[in-house]
Parts: structure tokens; sequence; C-alpha cells
């Protein structure tokens, strides 16, 4: 299965104050808290943390249907600048992120091997729809193929999966 | 507190961050953050903050989980403001 999320780091910069008292206690553990405090550039670090938390929660509500705001529950962890997992009890799932201009956009799997099945940008020929609980997916000649959609600001990105 | 008071009191602290006006004039119980009011989930956090501090409580993460809507944040309220 696919999560993303898609971050305008422009507007977040005026929308999201992450400095605030409280405010990366509730979203990131202590060692998350220490990536940051460690960044070269700190609100990259935060949002990547953040969007990659986002696109890993598409996936379980994908799979649970229940709709919690819980991101302690998801802890990221960097295998290098952009690349990691993240953890949910005891699923991990691989995520990437790509930063071009202001648009940040991470792309979680659910496992490794789901890669080359990710499909990027809507095709030509698909329609997007959504299920009874906001589900995205797409119909293709019969198929059902899930997909996750994140908008932001400026930006608004489309994967899905080529099973 | 009533809960025409709490209710009115969320819709102070939600109003900032909510990117659909309409929604927010009509807010009821049902009222979803993010569904309806289209509040950016890196908000939410701000609109839990911002009740702890307007209500002087501590809301756990276990409490934060279920604030999605009107509702639970209205019974999250109540329940930290009868046990202190």
């Amino acid at each position: 299965m696919i999560g993303n999320d898609v971050i305008d780091l422009e507007l977040a910069a005026v929308e999201s104050n992450w400095r605030r008292r409280g405010y990366l206690d509730k979203l990131f553990s202590p060692a998350e808290q220490q990536l940051i405090g460690q960044a070269a550039d700190l609100d990259r670090m935060v949002w990547l943390l953040w969007s990659a938390k986002e696109a890993a929660y598409k996936i379980i509500h994908r799979d649970t249907r229940q709709r919690v705001y819980a991101p302690l529950k998801y802890e990221v962890q960097l295998s290098d600048a952009d690349t990691g997992f993240i953890r949910y009890g005891d699923r991990e799932f691989p995520f990437r992120t790509v930063v071009s201009g202001s648009c940040l956009h991470t792309v979680a799997v659910a496992s490794a091997h789901r890669w080359t099945q990710v499909v990027y940008q809507l095709q030509p020929a698909e329609a997007l729809q959504q299920d009874e609980d906001g589900v995205p997916f797409i119909r293709d000649t019969g198929s059902v193929r899930p997909a996750s959609v994140s908008h932001h600001g400026a930006y608004r990105e489309v994967v899905s999966l080529k099973i | 507190m009533d809960k025409t008071a709490l209710m009115t009191t969320i819709k102070e602290v939600v109003a900032p961050y909510t990117k659909n006006p309409e929604a927010l004039a009509t807010l009821n119980e049902d009222t979803d953050f993010i569904r309806d009011l289209k509040i950016n989930s890196a908000n939410l956090v701000d609109v839990v903050l911002d009740v702890e501090e307007k209500f002087n409580i501590v809301i756990d993460n276990d409490s934060m989980e279920k604030m999605i809507n009107v509702r639970s944040a209205m019974e999250v309220v109540e329940n930290k403001l009868a046990a202190p």
C-alpha cells in the first residue's frame, strides 16, 4: 500500500509556528527532536519528518479506516538526508522525500518491494475516485489501484501503485 | 461551563486555522476539523495547544488522538475540567 504527503514550504512558514511552546513535544519523539536540532535547515527537517508521519498515516488509515490524530505513534528514522522509514507498532514503512523549490513531497510504501510499482502523477486516462471513507483509488481497465492524494498551498501530488 | 459556552470557545479557537468560513459559520457538534473546516493537520496541534491554554488543562496523547471534531474536543475538555 501507499501514502503520500506534500508540503508547500513557503505556506508552512507562515501557517505553522513550530517554534511555539509545546508544539514539537506533541508531534515528535525526543529522537526526532534531536534530528531537528542537529539539522542544517531546521524547517526542512520539521516538515520532512512530519510529511513522513502523514504518509504512513495514510497507509494505516487505508487498512484500519480509523481516523486518529496520534503523531507520536509514528517514529521516523532517517537512512540518509531524504530517505528512511517510519515505524508504527511492529510495522515499518520505507519513505522517500523529494524537495523541489518550496515543494516537499514524501511517499511511503508498505514494504520496499513496492517501490517499483509506484506511479507518480495521474496518467492521462486515469480517473481518481474515493471510497466511502475518502480513501482514494484509481479504476484502471477493470482493476482497482490504491492511490494517495495530497495538496497543500500551490502543490498537489497524486501517487498510485501498479500491482 | 455549559455546552453552548464551551462550543463558542472551541469555535473561537479553531477560527484562525479554518479554511472554510461557511462550515465555521454553521459549526455544530458534528463539525469535523479536517473534513469540514479544512484545518491543516499540522495546525491541529495548534488547536490542541490553544485549547490547553484557553481552559488551563493538559491534553495527554490519548485524548489528543480523538480530537478530530467538535464533539470529541468538547468531551476532552469536559473530562479534563471534571477530573483535576
